[in-house]
């Protein structure tokens, strides 16, 4: 197994021949892509995962409930340790009730979160540029059929419940008029 | 009903202007910040960041769980939403 060369080391020209060498086809080399560049490398080298630095965040940061993924084997301390302790600690037996009970909620916690959802998801726009969004983009909120199909249940009863009166209303005056 | 939710169509509905990171699709407000402290403060500078990767799937995957540490839900939602705008709008 050949050596493996110190990534960090080499230039953003080497680095780039080493990803064609592998065939792997790379975009530019900048400061924000070099990293995911030489991890990827990496792997290819040794085999290994890619690891992510950061414990995997919370359920609740996309507006939909995610179970947690499995704990990171974190690289480096430098970062949101108390996070990192708390889910470095968390077995898979713990993981496990944890994802279980997301799955349970997805349900419980769907229509409430879809309520407060807009509102606190546009920061930066005002009201009134949601609002225009919500009505606009074609989907009606959930809610709002739900109440137009009960108007509309009811209106039907009623309008079922005033043609069986007119029937028993017309049967006497036919009669009466025949007498 | 379609699979996407509905940050997801408010997203790709309309050009991105200066929304900010947590408008994207499963970017909240724990992986917003994360990428805020890099820099990743608009969601153009994550677009950038996905276009530098040349849109390539895996490596902007692999880009949001190591620099926020998303799960592979969340890679996917704001992967699946970044690519729907830019065959929108770029």
């Amino acid at each position: 197994m050949p050596p493996i060369p110190d990534l960090e080391l080499m230039s953003n020209r080497e680095l780039v021949e080493l990803l064609k060498e592998y065939g792997i086809s790379s975009g530019p080399i900048v400061g924000s892509t070099r990293k995911i560049y030489e991890k990827k490398l990496l792997q290819k080298l040794t085999g290994e995962e890619i690891k992510s630095q950061y414990a995997p965040a919370p359920h609740d940061d996309s507006e939909e409930d995610v179970p947690p993924s499995p704990a990171y084997k974190d690289l480096s301390d430098s970062r949101s340790q108390p996070r990192k302790r708390g889910f470095r600690s968390g077995t898979p037996e713990n993981v496990e009730p944890l994802n279980e009970s997301y799955r349970r909620s997805p349900r419980l916690n769907k229509k409430p979160m879809k309520f407060t959802s807009t509102p606190i998801q546009k920061p930066g726009n005002t009201d009134q540029d949601s609002s225009k969004n919500s009505s606009s983009s074609g989907g009606i909120p959930l809610w709002i059929k739900i109440v137009l199909i009960l108007i509309a249940i009811v209106i039907g009863y009623l309008v079922l419940q005033n043609m069986e009166i007119s029937v028993d209303n017309n049967i006497p005056r036919g009669i009466e008029a025949e007498v | 009903m379609s699979s996407t939710s509905q940050k997801h169509r408010n997203f790709v509905a309309e050009p991105m202007g200066e929304k900010s990171v947590t408008e994207l699709s499963g970017i909240g407000d724990t992986l917003g910040k994360r990428l805020s402290d890099d820099g990743f403060d608009k969601a153009y500078v994550v677009l950038g960041q996905f276009l530098l990767l040349k849109k390539d799937e895996d490596l902007f995957k692999a880009w949001l769980k190591d620099s926020c540490g998303a799960n592979a839900k969340q890679q996917k939602d704001c992967h699946t939403c970044l690519k729907e705008w830019c065959d929108s709008f770029l």
